[in-house]
């Protein structure tokens, strides 16, 4: 699979203010991104997701390192043509309805006026705001949700291969956020690569193939959503079992619910205790693979408050790392090596 | 180039949605019909008091208009940060800021051609049985002096957009339009002065300043004993520096705001 993103050992330093410090918001990140791959990229507010993206949008300057887009430098004009880009909370000008809008931004792409009224015609359907009481609308008079519409019937002119989203969904009521990811579910069917940050794990656990997590500019780990969430334990039921089986089983946790004993065991000795349960005549009722959350290894790995209702980040503050940035103390560490 | 214009339309459509530029122009155009109150003078007096205040009118509103408009458009386009998603798309920066300039320039164009329409009308009026009535459309000489003084002065505040804030480019781009309109007083005060460093201080705000008082067309229009040698060449000259001078701080704009992070 080529690269639709290369980012290797990429630095962005900022000076502190009145100090003669500088603060890392990237710090030495390395990264690839295959084409048609949906990577989620995560991390606590002020992590450097945006600071990343704007990067690799050529909106700022790293200060070392290298970024390629679609096998160009960051910022390169003729990808800008094959990109698209949702920035956080868009803002969009004011006084314009959501057609007019949609038509700017097509003709920045030097579509002619009637071509890109049309394209915005067809866009602004796409995303839902097409009815009557909508499309005369300025956007002053939009929602959060509508102009997030916006955003995405904007980033979908000109037919992109490689999507940057950032945090498509936060902040949107649970209809409109349904909506928004089942949209990226669809740009994932039809192969699109999408670079997605986002606060909502949900989401990033449904749409993407791969994600990582950074923290404080660094990258934490990188995975497949299998190897992130794919667990090292199974729980295994087990219908009168043994008593030599019961008691070691016991002995690691595992709950007895009338005849049924209930253990979580390590994915290596799942066949051994199936063995030693057929050899005692026992009946194993289930085996089921404990998935995590990408929740868990997010609160881990960042240290995090996650917002119970919405599943969103709050804030980490300041809060060190959980475990320290030593790779024992980090599981998740063996995934991004 | 087709993409800066699409972003000067752009900026045209909202600029003229803007209230306090909307209330400069109306202002303007009020102040303009108001000097018909002037009614205790001779009917020549008259006249001349309503050429003057109403160049003197369009010139305050131009200029008022002018920095308003222009110190905001880029550091407005990053704060809200619809930046991203123009510069995101295939928009070189320069482009970007050409576009925001011209769209500038466009704005100012109506709001100056509307004053100057008001302005010449009152004049048209005002002349109505007169006698050695001229014609009101020599006016129009002025106000393209005044169009150009704006030119330079947008320019300028654009310049000074990429890389300050909008506060400290208000007073500055103020401060620089007072000192070019005394350029001809730096320029004497140069040749006069004794000191060594102060003339060579002098001499280098003379040059380097814009020389917003070149485009004084006042007098010319309201005293016919004044008389301009070569009206034809001074009008050319004038323009072709606004043009030139301006075209200098808008490389100089593009070259900073090139490297700027947004």
């Amino acid at each position: 699979m080529a690269a639709a993103i290369e980012i290797t050992n990429l630095t962005k330093q900022y000076p502190v203010p009145m100090k003669r410090e500088f603060v890392n918001a990237v710090d030495n990140l390395t990264l690839t991104v295959g084409e048609g791959e949906i990577f989620g990229f995560l991390g606590a507010n002020g992590a450097g997701k945006t600071t990343t993206i704007k990067i690799l949008l050529g909106l700022i300057y790293a200060t070392s390192g290298d970024a390629n887009v679609l096998g160009a430098p960051a910022g390169d004009i003729a990808v800008k043509h094959k990109i698209s880009y949702l920035p956080e909370s868009p803002y969009f000008y004011e006084h314009m309805t959501a057609r007019e809008i949609v038509t700017f931004y097509a003709q920045l792409f030097g579509m002619h006026r009637e071509e890109a009224k049309k394209k915005a015609d067809e866009l602004v359907d796409f995303v839902g705001l097409g009815g009557k009481s909508d499309v005369n609308k300025p956007v002053s008079e939009f929602s959060k949700g509508m102009r997030q519409r916006v955003g995405i019937a904007q980033s979908l002119i000109n037919d992109p291969t490689l999507l940057f989203y950032d945090e498509p969904t936060s902040g949107l009521d649970a209809i409109a956020r349904r909506d928004i990811r089942d949209l990226m579910l669809e740009l994932k069917r039809q192969g699109k690569t999408m670079f997605l940050s986002s606060h909502q794990l949900e989401d990033v656990e449904l749409v993407c193939h791969r994600a990582s997590i950074i923290h404080k500019g660094k990258l934490q780990v990188l995975g497949t959503m299998e190897e992130l969430l794919g667990g090292e334990r199974v729980e295994i039921k087990i219908e009168n079992t043994p008593a030599e089986l019961a008691a070691k089983l016991s002995a690691d946790g595992a709950i007895r619910t009338g005849d049924v004993l209930t253990a979580s065991v390590v994915r290596g000795d799942v066949s051994s205790v199936i063995d030693a349960a057929r050899s005692g005549n026992a009946s194993v009722v289930s085996i089921v693979p404990m998935k995590r959350r990408l929740e868990d290894i997010f609160v881990e790995i960042v240290g995090g408050r996650l917002d119970k209702v919405s599943g969103s980040l709050i804030s980490t503050g300041d809060r060190p790392l959980v475990n320290n940035e030593t790779s024992s103390a980090n599981p998740y560490k063996e995934i991004a090596k | 180039m087709n993409t800066a214009m699409v972003i000067a339309r752009n900026t045209i459509s909202e600029a003229l949605r803007k209230k306090i530029l909307n209330a400069f122009l109306m202002v303007g155009v009020v102040l303009i019909a108001l000097t018909f109150i002037f009614q205790q003078f001779a009917p020549r007096q008259e006249l001349t008091l309503v050429k003057g205040m109403g160049l003197g009118i369009i010139s305050l509103a131009g200029l008022f208009i002018t920095v308003i408009l222009c110190i905001n458009l880029v550091p407005t386009e990053v704060e809200r940060r619809t930046i991203y998603t123009i510069l995101a798309k295939p928009v070189r920066r320069y482009e970007f800021l050409l576009g925001k300039f011209f769209g500038a320039l466009g704005t100012l164009g109506i709001n100056i051609g509307l004053m100057g329409l008001a302005f010449v009308v009152a004049v048209a009026v005002k002349q109505i049985g007169a006698e050695n009535a001229v014609s009101p459309l020599i006016l129009f000489k002025g106000i393209l002096m005044i169009a150009m003084q704006m030119l330079l002065l947008a320019a300028l505040a654009m310049f000074f957009s990429t890389f300050v804030t909008p506060l400290v480019n208000f007073f500055l781009t103020m401060v620089l339009f007072v000192i070019g309109n005394l350029s001809s007083y730096t320029l004497d005060l140069a040749k006069n002065s004794q000191v060594a460093i102060v003339k060579y201080v002098l001499l280098g705000v003379h040059y380097v300043v814009p020389n917003f008082g070149n485009f004084q067309y006042t007098n010319p229009l309201l005293q016919p004993d004044v008389v301009v040698k070569n009206e034809t060449l001074f009008l050319t000259q004038n323009c072709a520096y606004a043009v030139a001078y301006a075209t200098a701080l808008m490389v100089l704009a593009i070259l900073v705001f090139d490297r700027r992070e947004v």
